[in-house]
């Protein structure tokens, strides 16, 4: 056995020991606290070392789980390949963040006399579910584990259960994932008759190639796309992700938004690449011949890229016109989420289209898309738990009542900063290298797509992709601008104090590898070239394979520039030249006299109140957009005497949102106009239910004759 | 490789003090042109250069509510604006031509714009909140066009990289005319008015609650940190100028690094420029400034253009 798969033991078990013991130890919270998330910063710790150890050096390994009855539909195997340990990566380095932070962050819950116990446990169980879910090798498992998956998340959503907004918030979620589980469930019965009623995923790979029908497949990849899709809250099935995310605690936000959600890739992956598609070297008995490689419809990855290109332009909208701190990061990630979903959907599409370069730009595309998902972790870690850290000190997570945080909570402020720089795609941070790549694929997928509607596609989504980018920017320097930034704008906001040094630290290590990962790209490369060359086939002669980043011009065909090396100290060029320019001109003229004074407003007196808020930031948008966002303002005056004594005034405004609202009623309305329809047959009468089952049983009788 | 890169470390040095220097006077020759045409004096050629010198010296009056973010960003904004000066192709290829990205380029000085708009916020001043959220609006819809200006320049040569595609273009002679370069060229002259923030979309010489955006978010800067941000700005503009002839206008750059061919690029530049700038000038004595709101119908046309110009490449042929 290799020191990875030892390593992912010790990393599961230690999970579990640390949840059973939280529950043993119910009447010690406080020790319940170190030790559950020490515990699971060393797991964390652990798995990451796993994955890291696999990457470098791959050996798909399987391991026979346990088996419930010997029967192959339920032999309970966990496999661990290149996308496997790579998620491995993911769910660890989540849990890495989060776990140091989450050690301060709770103690809140202690004052307020809550069960941490239960959250403790609740959370370590959370990582073993993700971790199974990536590493099954059946599908009954899978499904197992994404259920244990979900409900525990569930759980831990409705930890504040106190408040009405949660428990609905909770009831929606539970809802509609068990919706998409329907649909994965759909998937996997189809995958499961053609490979000869089982549920290995081997039986899947080997069954699908055999003998599953073009219309099958394509059956499988709706089902999986509507039930991955709404994991991953790609629009239109996202409306529940913007309301449970921010009700849960920092944490368990960080954790939803940063790494379990990113499940849904995996199995989008899993299902489109390496069951649907065969694209993956066999890693079954026996390898795949060449000539039972299947080429995915053009329409997979057009929809995909259109599907993803919708999230994120709208999902980007939304968060730019929140107020909601929390609820804002939660559509950011849905933007995310859809950028994402344009790389994999043009690493599809790149397979479909059986072009020169194809592979290699299918490459480009996956690692574009991978990398992102890794800096997805990364940024969006550090921002729940800077929102955590925001709302632990003004105990509000409405943007409009803080401002002037920066000044009494310098680390935060910085820390915030940086995710905001790199979610907003900005060097030298990470966020900047996958842009890029995703530029460069669909770059390439406008040169050397054979037809002018790919070309068309492209180039809108590279439009997107460019005013995404741009409402991105707007949205996170509206946080920062007027959350940390002017005067506070509320009591508890002028009173706010900074957090402590576990959480600080969570914050801190993930602005750190902010910066390390974007300017140290190649080493993502190194890493992830395992996972890609399972999907592609292109070997290590393959210049993609060497030194990817930065060469990447080659993506475009003619290249006649090459790029090597020097580009991540160039990254650094623009923040060196800052510091050198500061030098030189205090060289040059001294140091600068400087006096403070108050900020001029006109002669009187600077109110907190004049300064822009988050709504009239981003107002001039809400008109530009509101064809989509559709803004309402309502003002209404009572008068005491008209029209001279006013009593008060009332103002409401907001956006009306498209798809969260409407769609959600129709469905609504048709359900109950269904369910009205069926209570007819249900009106409480036993005599009636008697002859239900007497007829019944009549109708058994005739069939069973 | 030791040498090169220290060859184009000294090649990257010199063209920043180019920039550096050049770029006051291009502000100042365009306001000339300006005042010239409406029939006034306008202030001297070297006005520009006695400003920033002024307020390099001067003291600064910070305001209580303002934060690191105030003193950072002027030096950070200078920053970025010299790394950009480094990499773009001026007289010649660009001399860090490992890194001369477009879209690097795009985001370096997204950077810039990031901190900028921070710190018309950071006082907590209605003014600079106002000069901030309209920033943020009018580079929404400046950076998708601009995006896809420039890729449209990079399908046709086949790389991001600003020497490569400024290699083929100046090489194509002729051909380089197509119906995708003239459109992509109105498109980004376009796109320039606004970035740069002048006449219809931004009036750079007032700061009005109607007209301001630009203006706005400087307010509550004072003595060496102004200066700092009105010399970073003039060099976005000769930057932004630059990249326009030298996209669109490629021919004479010196494409190799003997004297001469340096001497005659130098000169085909500084006359380019000229033009341009003569041109900016036209464009802000003819046109009134716009309402706001009269911005994203505006901006929507490079958008479109360039975006007919990517596809016009491939219908065309």
């Amino acid at each position: 056995m290799i020191p990875a798969l030892e390593l992912v033991y010790a990393s599961f078990s230690l999970y579990i020991i640390a949840a059973i013991l939280a529950l043993v130890l119910i009447r010690l919270p406080h020790q319940v606290i170190l030790l559950g998330y020490g515990l699971a910063t060393l797991a964390s710790i652990l798995g990451l070392a796993a994955a890291i150890l696999f990457l470098l050096e791959p050996q798909p390994q399987r391991v026979v789980f346990f088996t419930i009855i010997d029967f192959t539909a339920a032999r309970f195997e966990i496999l661990l390949d290149p996308l496997a340990a790579f998620f491995l990566l993911i769910i660890s380095l989540g849990g890495l963040l989060v776990s140091v932070y989450a050690i301060g962050y709770s103690q809140q819950y202690i004052e307020q006399g809550k069960n941490v116990a239960l959250l403790v446990a609740g959370y370590n169980l959370f990582f073993p579910a993700m971790l199974a879910v990536v590493m099954a090798n059946n599908g009954m498992m899978f499904l197992i584990a994404w259920e244990l998956m979900s409900l525990l998340s569930y759980f831990l959503v409705s930890f504040e259960h106190e408040e009405k907004e949660v428990r609905k918030a909770g009831i929606i979620y539970i809802v509609t994932t068990h919706f998409g589980t329907a649909f994965i469930t759909g998937a996997f019965l189809i995958l499961f008759l053609a490979a000869g009623q089982s549920f290995s995923f081997d039986a899947f790979r080997g069954g699908v190639r055999t003998n599953l029908a073009e219309s099958a497949r394509n059956w499988v990849f709706l089902f999986a796309l509507v039930g991955f899709g709404t994991k991953a809250g790609l629009m239109p099935m996202h409306f529940w992700l913007p309301r449970a995310h921010p009700v849960a605690p920092s944490p368990i936000s960080a954790l939803m938004s940063g790494v379990m959600i990113k499940t849904a890739i995996y199995g989008l992956v899993r299902v489109s690449f390496d069951f649907l598609s065969g694209q993956g070297i066999a890693l079954t008995n026996g390898g795949l011949p060449e000539t039972l490689r299947f080429i995915p419809p053009v329409w997979w990855g057009t929809v995909l890229i259109v599907i993803g290109l919708v999230s994120s332009v709208l999902g980007i909208l939304y968060a730019m016109v929140e107020i909601d701190l929390k609820k804002l990061l939660a559509f950011s990630s849905i933007e995310n989420m859809g950028i994402i979903s344009v790389g994999l959907g043009a690493a599809l599409l790149f397979h479909s289209l059986q072009i020169p370069h194809g592979e290699e730009l299918a490459t480009l595309s996956l690692f574009a898309s991978f990398f992102h998902l890794l800096n997805h972790t990364v940024f969006k870690g550090i921002l729940f738990m800077g929102a955590g850290a925001v709302i632990h000190a003004t105990h509000t997570r409405n943007l409009e009542l803080m401002g002037g945080l920066i000044k009494r909570m310098k680390w935060t402020a910085l820390f915030f900063l940086v995710g905001s720089l790199a979610i907003s795609g900005l060097p030298p941070f990470n966020g900047f290298v996958s842009e890029w790549l995703t530029y460069q694929s669909l770059l390439g997928l406008v040169a050397y797509s054979p037809e002018i509607w790919q070309k068309t596609l492209g180039t809108l989504a590279l439009s997107g992709l460019a005013l995404t980018g741009a409402l991105a920017a707007t949205t996170f320097i509206k946080i920062f601008g007027t959350g940390f930034l002017g005067q506070p704008r509320s009591v508890p906001a002028s009173e706010s104090h900074e957090v402590g040094r576990s959480m600080r630290f969570g914050m801190g290590l993930g602005a750190f590898l902010a910066i390390t990962l974007g300017l140290g790209a190649n080493g993502v490369l190194a890493l992830l070239k395992p996972v890609l060359e399972q999907w592609t086939g292109v070997g290590s002669t393959h210049p993609l394979s060497s030194n990817l980043y930065w060469s990447l011009q080659s993506a475009i065909p003619n290249n006649q520039t090459s790029n090597e090396g020097v580009v991540p100290f160039l990254l650094l060029l623009s923040l060196l030249l800052a510091i050198v320019s500061w030098l030189v001109i205090r060289w040059l003229l001294g140091r600068s006299r400087r006096t403070v004074d108050e900020t001029w407003a006109c002669g009187i007196e600077l109110k907190p109140t004049m300064g822009y808020n988050s709504i009239s930031f981003v107002s001039p948008l809400r008109r530009v957009f509101q064809l989509v966002l559709q803004p309402f303002r309502e003002i209404k005056v009572t008068y005491i005497v008209e029209p001279y004594f006013v009593e008060k005034i009332e103002y409401r405004s907001g956006i009306n949102s498209l798809l969260q609202s409407d769609v959600v009623k129709l469905i609504r309305k048709g359900f109950s106009v269904v369910t009205t329809q069926i209570k007819t047959i249900q009106n409480g009468s036993i005599r009636l239910y008697l002859s239900y089952i007497l007829i019944t049983l009549v109708i058994l009788l005739i069939f069973a004759r | 490789m030791i040498v090169n890169l220290l060859f184009s470390l000294v090649g990257a040095l010199v063209q920043l003090a180019f920039v550096l220097l050049f770029a006051p006077l291009v502000q100042g020759f365009i306001k000339k042109i300006k005042a010239r045409l409406q029939g006034r004096r306008g202030p001297v050629l070297l006005q520009q250069y006695y400003d920033i010198g002024k307020y390099l010296n001067k003291t600064e009056i910070l305001s209580e509510h303002s934060s690191w973010i105030t003193r950072v960003t002027p030096y950070l904004v200078f920053g970025c604006m010299a790394a950009a000066a480094m990499m773009l192709p001026l007289v010649g290829l660009s001399p860090l031509r490992s890194a001369d990205d477009i879209i690097l380029l795009i985001y370096i000085f997204g950077l810039a714009r990031v901190f900028t708009v921070l710190g018309g916020l950071d006082a907590g001043s209605a003014f600079g909140g106002m000069g901030s959220s309209r920033e943020m609006m009018v580079s929404m819809l400046v950076e998708p066009g601009l995006l896809l200006v420039l890729f449209a320049s990079a399908l046709r040569a086949g790389s991001t990289g600003l020497s490569g595609i400024v290699t083929h273009l100046s090489n194509g002679g002729i051909s380089t005319i197509t119906p995708s370069h003239l459109m992509c060229a109105f498109a980004l002259f376009v796109l320039i008015i606004a970035e740069t923030g002048r006449l219809p979309v931004d009036n750079p010489d007032t700061h009005l609650e109607l007209t301001m955006i630009h203006e706005g978010m400087l307010l509550e800067y004072s003595g060496r940190l102004l200066g700092l941000m009105l010399w970073a700005t003039s060099i976005k503009q000769l930057l932004f100028i630059s990249l326009f002839v030298n996209l669109f206008l490629p021919w004479g750059i010196a494409t190799t690094a003997d004297i001469s061919s340096l001497l005659v690029g130098g000169l085909v530049y500084i006359l380019k420029i000229g033009l341009v700038a003569v041109g900016l000038g036209v464009v802000e004595m003819l046109t009134p400034k716009m309402r706001l709101f009269r911005l994203p119908q505006f901006m929507l046309t490079p958008f479109l253009v360039a975006f007919l110009g990517i596809i016009s490449d491939y219908v065309v042929r």
